[in-house]
């Protein structure tokens, strides 16, 4: 499996590398993380996660193109080429669609916090959020149905070599509205779901989905809210709500989540964010800072505190950087 | 001849009998949107945006059919890859580090692109000024030793971005050489000059201009085309969703 699955990775690099005839971009990665945390017993610890990244990606110009990404130190703790590789896929345009192969980001839904209609890789992650959407193995054909209309199709390879998932979904853009609706089979498990997205005052966006096997194991809906607040004074407030309840599953209950953000200059932004599990009566509260101080470098400071039962858990200091070149 | 270079002509033709005539502010307009209109154009350019930080740098290939749809790809380090799709209304953003698509609506066509004074409401502005501000004549002044009409447009809807909007326009090239963009109650919000001019096609537009958004302290931002081509032939498919996300 390790052998064949290093045999694509070879042959995609291979292919991008072709590909770009010779005018591929190189792009590095470096990200430092320090997180100082004490719990209630005035416990201390420390913990520094340094990461490198090494992008190599061919033009988006032509018919053809790819892109292969390596992390290290690994994105999770394997031994394979799988957790070194945050992406290595080939894409080609058909005359009626196009077709990836490979590891690619995949993104379905919306959400920031909560995210029902991320079915795609449910079973290792509860709730999968936009920002951190993952890339998966898989082999996708984007067929489009109108300048703004498609259908994809997706096939996964099973992890466990159990199965292999597939999952499909239909974008719509009606008038305002955007209209998602899609399936994925992972696992013996059935899994539809429905999401829309509009704009009245507020950018807003629903989502529902469930996992089906005999009978509904876990049905899902998340709600958001989006809007930014420009001030006369200069800069900007943005703020962001958001709910997932759980009514039907074994994690069942309701998560919610404010954001809000102030952002004098497209340099710094200041947020204070929260979020509240009722199954565990879990309170996290944070505030961050980020800063843009050079074209490509980002600098950012949170401290946040835990509740569990209305009583302090913990509470963290963390500082990152990232710098592309 | 293109037909552009006619137009322009025969306005320069009828406003040359001034004795007879005196231009009005509509036709100053209809003239300064002939000049930016083009059937089709390809070009690349920077965007350098200046603030207390120091200076940031995106760099863009951009792609333009008819008025309305417009496609942007940025090629800088920190954010190549991500496009900016407008067809008639609608913008689309997509973020190739999610393979994220993004419909921006309402009050977010009002953020920055990419740090910049410039907002995405700024792209969707329609290009028939004339079709959504009512334009008066105000007088007449000198910028940089060329002289320049002063037109006031106000809008026709309360749901533009600008609703009063102040043009000095060059009497000789038909082109904005410095604009002033304000609230219904006069507060200026951005100001616009035309840095340098390259002649396209025939006529005149600008090829660098600074944006001053003025609710931002000691922030500027001066977008410069390096090169481009107009009335080429571009494919339909160039501004659909499979394209920005491909």
């Amino acid at each position: 499996m390790v052998a064949r699955r290093s045999l694509c990775i070879l042959a995609l690099l291979l292919s991008v590398l072709t590909t770009a005839g010779g005018a591929a971009s190189v792009t590095g990665g470096l990200e430092f993380a320090n997180t100082i945390t004490v719990d209630s017993q005035g416990t201390f610890s420390n913990l520094f996660l340094p990461a490198a990244t090494l992008t190599l990606a061919s033009p988006t110009q032509g018919n053809v193109r790819g892109e292969i990404r390596i992390q290290v130190p690994p994105t999770v703790k394997s031994t394979d080429w799988d957790g070194f590789i945050s992406r290595a896929y080939l894409r080609a345009r058909l005359p009626h669609g196009r077709l990836t192969l490979g590891k690619s980001p995949l993104s379905w839904g919306d959400g920031f916090f909560f995210n029902a209609a991320g079915i795609v890789g449910r079973r290792f992650e509860a709730y999968r959020s936009m920002a951190g959407s993952d890339s998966f193995w898989l082999a996708s054909l984007y067929l489009p149905i109108g300048v703004f209309d498609f259908v994809e199709v997706v096939a996964l390879p099973s992890l466990t070599g159990s199965d292999v998932g597939v999952a499909s979904r239909l974008y719509l853009s009606l008038g305002a509205l955007k209209a998602e609706a899609g399936y994925a089979y992972q696992e013996s498990r059935h899994t539809p779901y429905v999401s829309l997205q509009g704009h009245l005052g507020a950018t807003w966006w629903l989502s529902t989905s469930a996992d089906v096997t005999k009978e509904v194991e876990e049905l899902r809906l998340s709600a958001g809210l989006f809007h930014s607040f420009f001030l006369m004074a200069g800069g900007t407030i943005s703020v962001r709500g958001e709910a997932m309840a759980i009514p039907i599953g074994k994690e069942g209950g309701l998560l919610l989540a404010i954001e809000g953000g102030y952002a004098p200059d497209q340099s710094q932004r200041l947020s204070l964010s929260s979020t509240y599990v009722t199954r565990t009566e879990a309170l996290v509260i944070g505030t961050g800072f980020t800063l843009i101080p050079l074209e490509a470098l980002t600098l950012q400071a949170t401290v946040s505190a835990t509740f569990a039962m209305w009583s302090f858990e913990q509470a963290g200091l963390s500082l990152s950087s990232s710098w592309v070149f | 001849m293109s037909r552009k270079t006619l137009f322009i002509i025969t306005l320069l033709l009828f406003f040359s009998c001034a004795s007879l005539w005196a231009i009005t502010a509509e036709e100053i307009i209809a003239a300064v949107d002939a000049n930016t209109s083009f059937a089709s154009s390809h070009s690349s350019g920077a965007i350098i945006t200046v603030d207390r930080f120091g200076e940031k740098k995106s760099t863009f290939e951009a792609w333009s059919k008819g008025d309305n749809t417009s496609l942007i790809e940025f090629t800088s380090l920190a954010e190549r890859g991500q496009k900016i799709l407008r067809t008639g209304s609608s913008l689309y953003l997509y973020y190739p580090e999610a393979d994220q698509l993004i419909r921006l609506q309402g009050a977010a066509l009002r953020q920055s692109v990419l740090g910049s004074d410039l907002s995405y409401e700024d792209m969707t502005r329609e290009s028939s000024t004339l079709a959504s501000y009512d334009a008066t004549l105000e007088g007449e002044d000198v910028i940089d030793g060329i002289q320049c009409w002063i037109v006031k447009l106000v809008a026709k809807s309360r749901s533009s971005a600008y609703p009063i909007q102040t043009l000095w326009v060059d009497q000789e090239r038909f082109v904005v050489r410095k604009g002033l963009y304000a609230t219904a109650a006069g507060r200026a919000l951005k100001e616009m000059e035309v840095i340098a001019l390259m002649e396209v096609g025939g006529v005149a537009m600008a090829k660098e201009s600074r944006i001053a958004d003025l609710l931002k302290r000691g922030s500027s931002t001066t977008m410069r085309i390096e090169s481009i081509e107009i009335d080429i032939p571009l494919p339909d498919a160039l501004f659909s969703l499979e394209n920005l996300s491909w």
